[in-house]
């Protein structure tokens, strides 16, 4: 975790430098994600003995620039705290990450945008090529499949959802009702932000200091303020309540509910008590139509979504695993492609040479030009249907045959290693 | 040979399916969809079969009468509204076994004997008469389905059962608005059948006055024992869970009434 937060590096400085770190590496392709919780290289680069030393040294070139890293740790220090995929290992933890089997918190939603952002700037700053753009679809593909056709996101796993969930167990629709925060702290604030997706009818927030509540309303750009003591007529108008204040004892007891409760004449009021130690009065649960939810409760129903989760993320591979197999087929075809274009370009050549040689001895002399132009076009289709034939079977390799035997056997056959420049890639 | 009694048949059958396979759907798990809709098939097929046999076998009888058939024709529709409308899968779960109990008992009782009438007023004024008092009979039974299934689900709030809760159970307020949606349905259409069976014995004083007594007597005790439930809900603002207990207190007394009315019918001591 430590060495996490230091990661960081926002996308402007990374626009800054992006594109320099490429060049000085000799690295073919760039992608940099950039998240609270990892930092990653993604690219391509030719191979060479020494490429995992090069691609430390990219690492720390970035945050040598931008990060404050350095100033906690030394290269060697880092070293432990890095991890290297190459190949197909590397496809595979892309999928991942992009599909959020690598998060923290298994599937969350944050990291798919995240990719995708990274990927757009890399389009930007003109360090992505074909491979990783190609990785980059493929994987944002695989992440979309994995959370349509799993159970991958479809629970939340975090306090404030989970009890949000539970309030949705009494009343179906939320915005419909009235909600109460106490308390104007973390938990309280990001409990706050879900209640606004739902689009409440209203949004009250007691805290004793009025300046905490009114940063909250701010940053919600909703909710009105209350003192503490105005909690027993907000416990009339609201219908859910939800307690996260670090009070030391109970700051919501038994009479003041009880009170509530008379005058609320039969309406559900529902009490979501996330404190620790608790806000509000246990007792108060078993008071005729008021549910109580302590943080206990809320633990138990994210922990039973969070295994759901696992077991989803268990089917997800099968998903990643067949969009590895997807782009490692596609990778095969891109390296054979530019062989059949060298191919063809060499019965092209070939056909056109030998055409010009032999239409220009004695025999073919009484020939019209365009009698010569009727023979030289017949070498050319003959040429094309010998490359058309070849390209067909090489790409789609009759029974018995590998793709890359029959490239290979192409290659060695008719092409010089002069036509062709191989691309050793990493 | 009719066909009504074999089509009656299947209507059990299905209803008793419906029944089992209603069971599958209380908990979550890859089987519940499968299931939940080879349950409501079953529900429809059981519905479809019994409106056919009631119309079979009121055919012809004029005016209508009270049937077990008609009853559980008409709450099988309002529970496939309630399924379609209200989006309560679960209804079923707890009107299916109802309806079987019901089709099984009218093998004991038979269907009500057409009364005489003098004109097409009174027949029509009679026919009114049993409309009301079937919608009224199964509203109520749908009003104790619903209470079923509150209960069970507030007993699982309450005690934090959470890991219980299905995902595809209703919120809880929404089984609430149904429950006095049927509640007051059944308690208008009973106060109609009351009226209009009151203006028909006033104008046209039907032979048997003592079983008509008893009669009037538990279906005004149903009656008031629904104004009760009501009252105790909108004016004295008691507990949901109050009114659901009420609301099965109240069907046990109908089923009395109507059950104890059939066998004073059929001539028992």
């Amino acid at each position: 975790m430590a060495v996490r937060e230091l990661l960081y590096i926002n996308e402007d400085s990374l626009a800054a430098f992006l594109p320099q770190v490429r060049r000085r590496f000799g690295l073919l392709e760039l992608v940099v994600l950039s998240t609270c919780n990892r930092f990653e290289l993604m690219g391509v680069a030719p191979a060479s003995p020494d490429l995992t030393a090069q691609l430390h040294d990219a690492f720390f070139a970035l945050h040598r620039h931008h990060g404050t890293l350095h100033q906690t740790y030394s290269d060697d220090d880092l070293r432990q705290s890095l991890y290297l995929h190459f190949g197909t290992n590397a496809v595979r933890h892309l999928y991942r990450v992009a599909a959020s089997l690598d998060s923290l918190v298994l599937g969350e939603t944050q990291i798919t945008g995240q990719f995708k952002d990274a990927l757009a700037l890399a389009t930007r700053l003109e360090t992505l090529g074909p491979t990783v753009r190609r990785i980059g679809q493929e994987a944002l593909a695989t992440a979309k499949k994995v959370r349509n056709q799993t159970a991958i996101g479809k629970k939340h796993v975090s306090i404030g959802h989970a009890a949000l969930d539970l309030a949705k167990k009494v009343f179906g629709d939320l915005s419909a009702h009235k909600f109460l925060v106490v308390g104007a702290g973390e938990m309280a604030t990001v409990t706050a932000k879900y209640i606004m997706d739902y689009k409440p009818r209203g949004l009250y927030i007691a805290n004793r200091s009025a300046a905490n509540a009114r940063k909250l309303t701010e940053q919600l750009g909703a909710g009105e303020i209350f003192g503490m003591e105005e909690l027993p007529a907000l416990l009339l108008a609201a219908d859910v309540v939800i307690s996260a204040t670090s009070a030391p004892g109970i700051v919501l007891d038994l009479a003041t509910l009880q009170r509530a409760h008379a005058a609320r004449r039969g309406r559900p009021l529902i009490l979501l008590d996330i404190a620790m130690p608790r806000d509000i009065d246990p007792a108060a649960g078993q008071l005729e139509d008021v549910y109580l939810f302590d943080i206990d409760d809320l633990k138990q129903v994210t922990s039973a979504n969070l295994e759901e989760r696992r077991k989803a993320a268990e089917e997800a591979e099968v998903f990643i695993d067949r969009g590895v197999e997807q782009f490692e087929a596609w990778q095969r075809t891109s390296d054979i492609k530019p062989m059949l274009a060298a191919f063809r370009t060499y019965l092209e050549q070939l056909t056109q040479r030998e055409g010009a040689k032999t239409f220009s001895k004695e025999i073919f002399k009484d020939l019209s030009a365009k009698q010569l132009e009727a023979l030289q076009g017949l070498l050319t289709a003959v040429a094309s249907k010998i490359s058309a034939d070849a390209a067909r079977h090489v790409l789609a390799p009759p029974p018995g045959f590998a793709q890359d035997q029959l490239a290979t056997a192409l290659q060695a056959l008719f092409l010089d290693e002069q036509i062709l420049q191989k691309k050793d890639t990493a | 040979m009719s066909l009504e009694p074999l089509i009656r048949n299947v209507a059990l059958v299905a209803f008793t399916l419906a029944s089992v396979l209603y069971l599958f759907t209380v908990q979550e798990s890859e089987r519940v969809s499968q299931a939940a809709k080879a349950a409501f098939a079953s529900f429809v097929v059981a519905t479809l079969a019994i409106t056919t046999a009631a119309l079979m076998q009121l055919q012809g009888v004029q005016p209508l009468t009270l049937s077990a058939l008609l009853l559980s024709a008409t709450i099988g529709w309002l529970t496939v509204i309630g399924h379609l409308r209200f989006k309560m899968r679960l209804l079923g779960t707890f009107v299916a076994p109802l309806a079987t109990l019901i089709l099984l008992l009218q093998f004991f009782f038979t269907p009500g004997q057409a009364i005489a009438t003098e004109d097409r007023a009174s027949e029509l004024l009679i026919t009114c008469h049993v409309v009301m008092a079937i919608l009224g009979q199964a509203f109520t039974i749908i009003a104790c389905a619903v209470s079923i299934l509150y209960l069970w689900q507030q007993n699982l709030l309450k005690k934090r059962r959470l890991n219980q809760l299905a995902q595809h159970l209703p919120a809880i307020d929404r089984v609430d608005r149904l429950l006095l949606l049927s509640l007051w349905s059944g308690f208008i259409f009973i106060t109609l059948g009351l009226l209009t069976g009151a203006i028909y014995t006033q104008l046209y004083s039907p032979p048997d006055s003592m079983r008509l007594s008893a009669k009037v007597i538990w279906a005004t005790a149903v009656w008031l024992w629904y104004l009760a439930t009501l009252l105790a809900k909108n004016v004295f603002g008691r507990p949901s869970k109050r009114i659901a207990q009420m609301c099965l207190a109240g069907f046990i007394l109908m089923a009395v009434s109507y059950f104890g009315m059939g066998f004073l019918r059929s001539g028992g001591p």
